[in-house]
C-alpha cells in the first residue's frame, strides 16, 4: 500500500515537473506560431517597455563611454537630432548611437538580409532569400573591402567609431531590456554590430538599385520572339524622342564597338534564364531592381531669383515605415553637413555641407551580365575557360534556421562570378556590386568636399550602384556625374547571356573622364531623372531600354520646366517635385481625340471623349479622364502587342515582368510603350502594327479598338457613369511596414500621380508603395534648404515620430532644414548631453 | 516531527503570499519572469490544501502581473502596445485585450504549474519521510479535509 502511494506520488511529481518544464520551455523559446511567451509577455522587460521607448527624449545627460568628449544632440520637435561634437569620432559614435537607439530593428533585419540570415529568426520561409544572398555574396564582398580599406582611411576610422556607438546602444538596450519590439516577439537579440555590417548594408542598397535580370529576360524574349523582333521592339538605344542630359561629345578610348549581329538561344540557355527568374520571383521584391527610380536637377544662377543655384532632389525608392532614410546633420571639426542617411552606415548620402549640395539617382546601366559556363560530366566540378578545364571555387556556408537543423549550402564560384543555376545550363553572373567599391570613403570625401573639383575627385572610386550625382555650391556652379562602374567586355552582346569561355569577359569599365558628366553646361540647366544620360553617339555600351532606362517622361516634364523657366525659386522646385502630370498623355492624348473625331461612338464614349479633350494630363485624385488615359494606355500597348506574344508564347518573366494585360503594366510594357508612343507620333502605319496573321493595322486603327476597349473595361468595373471614373477610385498609395505588418503602415488611400509623373507613384499600376522617399531643395540664394520623407525618425510604432512627417510629404510641404543653432531655438526642441 | 504537516499561521501566510507577490513583481523587472513558477512552487510546496495552494499561487500570479500592467498603464500606453503586438500576431489593433489575456494566462500557467510541482513534492517528501502517511499522500483528498490533518498539525 505504501509502496503503491510512493509510487503515486512520484509520478505526480513527474507529470508536474514535466509540465512546467513545457510551459517554462514556451515562455523562454515560443511553440510554433507563438513568440516566448515568457520573455516577450512579462510586465517587466516584455513587449511594454515599447510604451516608455515612445516617451520623445527630455533634456538629459546621458553616459557615453566610447566617446572622447561631451556631445550635444539637439531633437527638433519632429524629431530631426543635430548632433555637436568636439572630434570626428566622437561625431560617427554619436551618429551610430542615434541610428541603433532609433532604428535597430530595421539595421538588424537590413544586414540579416544581406548576410543571408533572415532564415535564422524567421524559419524556413527566408531560405530561398538567403541562398539567393550567399550566392550574391554581398557578405563576401564586405569582407573584402573591410579588409581592403587602408587603417587610416577615414571610411575606416568612421565605421570603427559608428560601430562603438551602435554597440553602446544595443549594450544599453540589452542591459535596460528595452529592445524594440520585434526582437521580443521573435525571441532573440541582436549581435554586436560590426563594420562588415554597414558594408552590407551599404550592398544591400547597391543591389537594389543595380542588380538586374536583363540578359534573363532578353534570352526568353529572343528564344519566343526571334533576334529581330525581340531586338527590335526591346532595342538598345531608345525609339522615342528623350532628353538625355550629357550631350557632349566624347571619344572612345579603346572600346568594344556596339555589335548588334544576331544571336541565337539555345533551349538550354532558355531553360536555365527560366529557372533563374522563377527562383528569382519569390525572392523580396527590394532584391532586384525592376523599376527607375528618382529624379534630381539643378538650375544655374542666371534661371534662378536670386542668382543663386538651385538644387533639387528626391530618391524614389520603395516607401516603407521606418523610412529608408534617417535625417540629421552632423558637426565636428572635419564634418558639417546636413541631410538624410541610411541606419547602419555613418554618413549623410543626400545633403548639403557649407559649400555644396548633391543628390542621387540611379543611373540604370547595365551591371549585371550573365555568362553561361559550359561544364561537362568527366570534369565534375569544373568549367571551362580560356581553353582548360578550371575548378570551380567551392564556398560552403551552414544557414542557421529557427526551430530547424542548420541547412548546407555551397556556392560555386567561376572567374564570372557565383554559378546560380545548374539547369539546363550553367549559368553564373557578374555583376558589378560584387566588386569591392569605396563608396563609404567617397562619400566621406563629399561630405567634405568644398568645391567641384573636389566632389568629382571623390567620385572617381565610387563604383557600385552606379548614380547620377546632382550637384550645385554657394559659388554658383552646378553640374551632374553618372559615377560607377560601366562594365565592357571583350565581344558578344553583354545584353545576352555571354559565353562564359573567356571570349566575352569583362575587361574593364568606361574610364571615369568618359562617363556621363556636365559641369556649368551652357543650357544653364542639369537633370537626371533615370533616363539615359547620353545620346545615341556615345561610343560606350551602357544598357538597354529593357535592361533599362526610364522612357524618358519624367525628365522630359523637368527638362520642359526648367528649360523654359527664369526668376526660379525654392517653391517653383517643389512644385515640380510633387508635379503630377502624365507628361505621356500630353503627347499621346492629342493624337488618340483625332482618332476618335468623326468616328460613332455610344453615349458613354462620347462622354468619355469629352472628359479626355477638358483634361490637362493631371493625374489627380478627383481626375475621371486620368482613369481612362492610364487604362487606355495600357490597352492599347497591349491590343497592339499581344497578339504576338500569344502566337509566339513569350513567357512571364520573372514576377510577369514580361507579361503584357490590358489592366496591368510590365517591365516589358514600358519599353514597348517607347516604340508605340514613337510610332503614334511619327509612324502610325509602322509594321509593327500588323498582326502575326499579316493583317495590317494602323495607329489609329488600333487606338479606336483600345478606347473602346477601356471604356468598357471602366463601366465594368466603376460603374456606368464616366464622370465618377475618379483616379483615386482607382489608385490608392500606401507605406507598408518594413516588416510587412499590417496595420503598422499608412494608408493606403487615394492618391495622385503615375510612375511617369515626376512626383512617381511607383510599385502597382493602382497600388502605389514606392515615390519619392526624400523630397530636398537648396537654394544657395538664401543658402536654406528644405526636406521632407513620408515617415518619421523613430521605429517604434507607438512613437510621436513614427510617422509625423507622412502628412507634411503628402501635402507637398516641407520642413526647412536647420543648422543646430537654430534647431535648439526652436520651441519644443529637447537637448542630449552625452558624456563619456 | 514534521513541519511539512504545519498549516502556517494566517499572519505568516499572508506575509508570504505578499512577499511572493512581490517577488514576482521585481524578478519580472529584471526578465526573470520564470520567478512565477519558482513562487508558485514555493505556495505549493507550504500550503495546504493543494486546492488552496493552487488557488493562491494563482492570484498571485494574476496580481503580480495583472497589477503590474494597471499601474504601468496609469503612465504609459499599455493598451496601445497591446494593439501594436495584436497587429504583429496578425490580429486587428482592436484584439489588444487577447494580448493581455494572454499574458495573464500564461503567468497563471506557470504559477499553476509550479504551484503543482510544489504540491507534488510535497508529497514526495511526505511519503518518502519518516511515518509517512498514506492518506496524506492522496491526490484527490483534501489535505484540510483529512481526518488526519489534526494529528498531522500538531507536530507529530
Amino acid at each position: 500500500m505504501k509502496r503503491t502511494y510512493r509510487g503515486w506520488a512520484v509520478l505526480n511529481l513527474v507529470m508536474s515537473l514535466l509540465i512546467l518544464t513545457g510551459v517554462v520551455f514556451v515562455g523562454a523559446k515560443g511553440a510554433g506560431p507563438l513568440p516566448p511567451l515568457g520573455a516577450a509577455l512579462n510586465p517587466g522587460t516584455g513587449v511594454w517597455t515599447l510604451a516608455a521607448d515612445s516617451r520623445l527624449p527630455a533634456s538629459s545627460t546621458l553616459r557615453l563611454a566610447v566617446l572622447d568628449q561631451p556631445v550635444r544632440v539637439t531633437f527638433e520637435p519632429n524629431g530631426t537630432p543635430h548632433i555637436a561634437a568636439a572630434t570626428d569620432h566622437d561625431l560617427f559614435v554619436t551618429m551610430g548611437y542615434l541610428h541603433a537607439t532609433f532604428r535597430l530593428f530595421q539595421m538588424d533585419l537590413m544586414r540579416r538580409q544581406g548576410e543571408g540570415l533572415l532564415s535564422q529568426v524567421i524559419g524556413r520561409a527566408a531560405l530561398p532569400s538567403d541562398k539567393f544572398e550567399l550566392q550574391l555574396g554581398l557578405l563576401r564582398t564586405a569582407q573584402t573591402e573591410w579588409s581592403q580599406m587602408p587603417s587610416d582611411d577615414p571610411a575606416r576610422v568612421a565605421a570603427v567609431a559608428y560601430t562603438a556607438g551602435i554597440n553602446a546602444s544595443i549594450a544599453e538596450q540589452v542591459r535596460t531590456q528595452h529592445l524594440p519590439v520585434m526582437f521580443k516577439m521573435l525571441g532573440y537579440q541582436p549581435a554586436p554590430w560590426t563594420p562588415t555590417d554597414s558594408l552590407v548594408v551599404q550592398g544591400i542598397m547597391t543591389q537594389t538599385l543595380d542588380f538586374s535580370t536583363g540578359p534573363l529576360l532578353y534570352a526568353l524574349l529572343v528564344k519566343s520572339l526571334g533576334y529581330q523582333r525581340a531586338m527590335q521592339w526591346f532595342p538598345i538605344l531608345p525609339p522615342n524622342e528623350q532628353h538625355p542630359y550629357d550631350t557632349t561629345a566624347h571619344a572612345a578610348q579603346g572600346v568594344m564597338p556596339l555589335a548588334t549581329s544576331p544571336q541565337m538561344v539555345s533551349v538550354s540557355e532558355a531553360g536555365a534564364a527560366s529557372d533563374i527568374l522563377d527562383r528569382f520571383s519569390s525572392l523580396p521584391s527590394w532584391a532586384i531592381h525592376t523599376e527607375s527610380n528618382s529624379n534630381n536637377w539643378a538650375v544655374d544662377g542666371t534661371k534662378t531669383a536670386s542668382g543663386k543655384p538651385l538644387m533639387a532632389g528626391d530618391p524614389h525608392l520603395a516607401q516603407t515605415i521606418p523610412a529608408i532614410w534617417y535625417q540629421l546633420e552632423c558637426e565636428s571639426p572635419g564634418y558639417h553637413t546636413a541631410g538624410v542617411s541610411i541606419p547602419g552606415t555613418p554618413v549623410i548620402l543626400i545633403g548639403h555641407n557649407q559649400h555644396i549640395s548633391w543628390s542621387l539617382t540611379n543611373a540604370q546601366n547595365a551591371a549585371t551580365l550573365y555568362y553561361q559556363e559550359q561544364t561537362d560530366a568527366a570534369h565534375p566540378g569544373q568549367y571551362y575557360w580560356k581553353g582548360a578545364w578550371h575548378a570551380m571555387q567551392p564556398v560552403h556556408y551552414a544557414i542557421p534556421v529557427k526551430g530547424a537543423a542548420p541547412v548546407d549550402f555551397t556556392v560555386d564560384l567561376t572567374v564570372h562570378g557565383p554559378v546560380i543555376t545548374m539547369e539546363g545550363q550553367a549559368m553564373s553572373v557578374w555583376w558589378a556590386g560584387a566588386l569591392p567599391s569605396p563608396d563609404l570613403t567617397a562619400l566621406l570625401g563629399i561630405n567634405r568636399a568644398s568645391d567641384f573639383h573636389q566632389f568629382r575627385d571623390a567620385l572617381r572610386s565610387w563604383h557600385a550602384p552606379s548614380q547620377n550625382f546632382v550637384y550645385a555650391d554657394g559659388q554658383g556652379n552646378i553640374g551632374l556625374i553618372s559615377a560607377g562602374y560601366y562594365p565592357q567586355v571583350q565581344s558578344g552582346q553583354p545584353w545576352l547571356p555571354l559565353p562564359g569561355d573567356g571570349s566575352a569577359d569583362v575587361v574593364g569599365t568606361i574610364p571615369f573622364d568618359d562617363i556621363p558628366q556636365v559641369y556649368n553646361p551652357p543650357t544653364h540647366i542639369v537633370f537626371s531623372a533615370n533616363q539615359r544620360q547620353v545620346g545615341p553617339d556615345y561610343p560606350y555600351y551602357i544598357g538597354t531600354t529593357l535592361d533599362f532606362f526610364d522612357p524618358g517622361y519624367r525628365a522630359d516634364a523637368i527638362y520642359a520646366t526648367l528649360s523654359s523657366g527664369s526668376h526660379l525659386t525654392a517653391t517653383d522646385m517643389e512644385r515640380l517635385q510633387n508635379d503630377t502630370h502624365d507628361y505621356l498623355a500630353g503627347k499621346i492624348v492629342p493624337p488618340l481625340l483625332a482618332a476618335l473625331d468623326g468616328q460613332t461612338l455610344t453615349a458613354q464614349q462620347s462622354q468619355a471623349v469629352a472628359l479626355l479633350r477638358q483634361w490637362d494630363g493631371d493625374m489627380r485624385v478627383d481626375s475621371p479622364a486620368a482613369s481612362i488615359w492610364i487604362r487606355f494606355w495600357m490597352t492599347y500597348i497591349y491590343d497592339t502587342f499581344s497578339p504576338w506574344w500569344t502566337a509566339d508564347k513569350v513567357p512571364p518573366g520573372q514576377n510577369g515582368s514580361l507579361r503584357l494585360r490590358p489592366d496591368q503594366p510590365s517591365s516589358a510594357s514600358n519599353v514597348l510603350g517607347e516604340s508605340l508612343e514613337a510610332w503614334t507620333l511619327t509612324d502610325p502605319t509602322n509594321s509593327g502594327f500588323t498582326l502575326p496573321n499579316g493583317a495590317t493595322r494602323t495607329a489609329p486603327v488600333v487606338m479606336r479598338q483600345a478606347f473602346a476597349d477601356a471604356v468598357e473595361a471602366l463601366a465594368g468595373q466603376l460603374g456606368p457613369d464616366p464622370a465618377s471614373w475618379t483616379w483615386g477610385r482607382l489608385h490608392t498609395r500606401e507605406f507598408p511596414n518594413l516588416a510587412k505588418i499590417p496595420g503598422l503602415g499608412y494608408g493606403p488611400r487615394p492618391a495622385a500621380g503615375t510612375n511617369r509623373s515626376v512626383d512617381a507613384a511607383g510599385g502597382n499600376v493602382y497600388h502605389s508603395t514606392a515615390g519619392p522617399s526624400w523630397r530636398f531643395v537648396v537654394d544657395w540664394g538664401t543658402r536654406e534648404s528644405f526636406g521632407v520623407y513620408p515617415g518619421g525618425e523613430s521605429e517604434n510604432p507607438l512613437s510621436p515620430w513614427y510617422q509625423n512627417q507622412i502628412a507634411a510629404w503628402w501635402d507637398g510641404t516641407y520642413y526647412p532644414v536647420l543648422d543646430g543653432a537654430k534647431a535648439q531655438s526652436l520651441a519644443g526642441a529637447t537637448t542630449w548631453t552625452l558624456k563619456p | 516531527m514534521n513541519t511539512l504537516k504545519r498549516v502556517p499561521h494566517p499572519v505568516v501566510a499572508a506575509l508570504f503570499l505578499i512577499a511572493g507577490l512581490a517577488l514576482m513583481w521585481v524578478s519580472n523587472h529584471v526578465g526573470l519572469w520564470w520567478v512565477t513558477a519558482v513562487v508558485g512552487l514555493g505556495i505549493g510546496f507550504s500550503y495546504r490544501p493543494a486546492r488552496t495552494a493552487l488557488l493562491l499561487s494563482w492570484l498571485v500570479a494574476l496580481a503580480a502581473w495583472g497589477l503590474d500592467l494597471l499601474v504601468q498603464s496609469f503612465s504609459s500606453d499599455i493598451g496601445g502596445v497591446a494593439g501594436v503586438v495584436a497587429l504583429i500576431a496578425g490580429l486587428p489593433r482592436s484584439s489588444g485585450y487577447v494580448v493581455i489575456v494572454l499574458a495573464l494566462v500564461f503567468a497563471s500557467l506557470l504559477a499553476l504549474a509550479g504551484a503543482w510541482v510544489g504540491v507534488a513534492l510535497r508529497r514526495v517528501v511526505l511519503a518518502f519521510g519518516p511515518r509517512a502517511n498514506p492518506v496524506e499522500m492522496s491526490v484527490t483528498t483534501p489535505i484540510a479535509a483529512n481526518p488526519h490533518d489534526g494529528q498531522a498539525s500538531t507536530g507529530v
